[in-house]
């Protein structure tokens, strides 16, 4: 069953490079997309797959796109990445999932434990 | 000669309480303002001392101050007038104003007071002042959390790349087939104060955290109505006028109220500049609602805001103005937002004036 793939959600051009060349130089696999609209359209993730999906997204919030992926048949791990106050993530997060949140700033661990 | 009954009825007519008494301070004219001032009917004070009327400590010295002034002819309130308090049947005191004047007549010295009760606006006053300091402290609260969290959120993104970055560096030093130990060392020195920035950002998180609104259920109208008059106070010299259009006063909406008004006063108070020197001064403040939503509107008859204007609008620190109550359009916003809704502008229309819209969720609850 192929290797696994690590896909990024980030807006933020500079997060969404660093995190990629991360995981590159670990010999991972690793796309990246700069909104959900384009990782829904072009991505297929599969059940051992990781999404990383910042919470603040433009366009489809990243709150619904972790309900939409977590939805799928087969569904990935989905690991929600968010630089807002804590009040915040929890009203904004699916009460239906139990997706871990990775908090900004970040050290490279704090993503390499999903992995 | 004008009749008694004609008296009696121009004094029932008074919109201030008109009291005659004589030089021993009994009452002779009680009229109806006065009724509903103290709460006693006329029948029940008419013949009585006048200082039934006041808080005991004044009434025990009345009857000397009027043999004072007799005596010595010397006015305290007498044809000057006064802020006196008086004391209702209920026992609760009223500040009241009063003039009084004096005639002689056939049947003795007499004084005639008119009384204005004070308690109206004294009330208002007191609820504006409130309103007001109300909302310079929660100004300056929200302008240094918003502050906070706004250099938090920037540094947050870059302060993220560098880390990872400079992890990764480090990593691919390591693994070279000749390691550069000084250049490793120090790369392995930048990962330790890139951490230490990053926990002084979640320190300076933390102490914004506990913001979240506090939402309790809020007069929606009531709530514009405050804002409006709260401006009012600063435009009384130019004629412009502030009118809400929303009178459903049973309508009530989950929200933290100083928050919202302070986004509505900032709203009004830019609008109310706008159409200062315009020949049509209005600002219109409407409420329309659908299922989900309310969208509070903010007109005016000003310049408008062109496209151009529109886009460094909600920058944050932009606004012109040294603040005293304000806060600036892009605080403004990111309040909205913390309460699930949203400030938008309405696109330029030529001719017209700007409307800003404010969206709140309706019953979605902003806290978790
Ligand atoms: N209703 C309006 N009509 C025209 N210009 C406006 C209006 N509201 C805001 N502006 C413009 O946007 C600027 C920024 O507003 P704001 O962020 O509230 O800061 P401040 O009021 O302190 O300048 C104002 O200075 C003004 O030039
Ligand atoms: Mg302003």
């Amino acid at each position: 069953m192929g290797f696994v793939v690590i896909y990024i959600v980030e807006d933020d051009v500079s997060v969404r490079d660093a995190i990629a060349r991360m995981f590159e130089s670990l010999e991972l696999s690793c796309t990246a997309f700069a909104d959900g609209e384009s990782f829904l359209s072009d991505a297929s993730p599969r059940i051992d797959d990781t999404v990383f999906v910042d919470l603040h997204l433009p366009g489809l919030a990243g709150s619904d796109l972790i309900e939409k992926v977590a939805a799928l048949d087969e569904a990935p791990q989905i690991v929600a990445i968010s630089g807002q106050p804590l009040w915040k993530i929890t009203r904004d997060l699916p009460k239906i999932t139990t997706t871990p949140v990775v908090r900004k700033p970040l050290k490279e661990q704090d993503l390499l434990v999903y992995v | 000669m004008v009749s008694s009954s004609c008296l009696h009825s121009v004094l029932d007519t008074a919109v201030n309480g008109i009291i005659v008494i004589d030089d021993n301070g009994t009452i002779l004219i009680y009229n109806r303002a006065c009724e509903n001032m103290f709460g006693y009917k006329s029948a029940e004070v008419v013949g009585k001392n006048v200082n039934t009327l006041m808080p005991s400590a004044i009434a025990k010295q009345h009857d000397q101050f009027i043999r004072n002034y007799l005596k010595s002819g010397d006015p305290k309130v007498v044809g000057i007038g006064r802020e006196v308090v008086g004391r209702h049947k209920d026992g609760t005191e009223i500040p009241i104003e009063l003039s009084v004047g004096e005639a002689q007549t056939e049947s003795g010295h007499q004084f005639i007071g008119v009384l204005k009760d004070l308690r109206a606006t004294k009330e208002y006053e007191e609820r504006l002042r409130v309103l007001q300091s109300n909302l310079v402290t929660m100004t300056r609260v929200n302008a240094l959390d918003e502050m906070g969290a706004a250099i938090a959120h920037e540094v947050n993104q870059p302060l993220t790349a560098l880390m990872l970055y400079l992890q990764t560096a480090a990593r691919r030093a390591r693994a070279a087939d000749q390691p550069d130990d000084p250049m490793i060392s120090l790369m392995d020195k930048a990962v330790v104060e890139a951490e230490r920035a990053g926990q002084i950002i979640q320190r300076m998180r933390n102490f914004v955290e506990r913001q979240a609104p506090q939402c309790i259920g809020t007069g929606l109208a009531t709530l514009i109505d405050d804002c409006l008059e709260l401006v009012r106070v600063g435009h009384e010299a130019d004629d412009v006028e502030f009118i809400s259009t929303f009178v459903d006063y049973n309508y009530q909406l989950e929200l933290d109220s100083v928050q919202i008004q302070q986004i509505l006063v900032n709203l009004i108070r830019n609008a109310g500049e706008a159409v200062k020197d315009q020949p049509v001064k209005q600002v219109v403040v409407s409420v329309e609602r659908d299922d989900d939503n309310v969208f509070v509107k903010v007109m005016d008859t000003g310049p408008g805001l062109d496209e151009e204007a529109v886009s460094h609008l909600f920058k944050a620190f932009t606004g012109t103005k040294r603040r005293g109550l304000g806060i600036g359009l892009a605080i403004s916003r990111s309040i909205a937002q913390n309460h699930g809704g949203d400030l938008l502008v309405e696109p330029y229309e030529e001719g017209k004036g700007a409307t800003f819209t404010l969206r709140l969720p309706v019953n979605s609850k902003a806290t978790s």
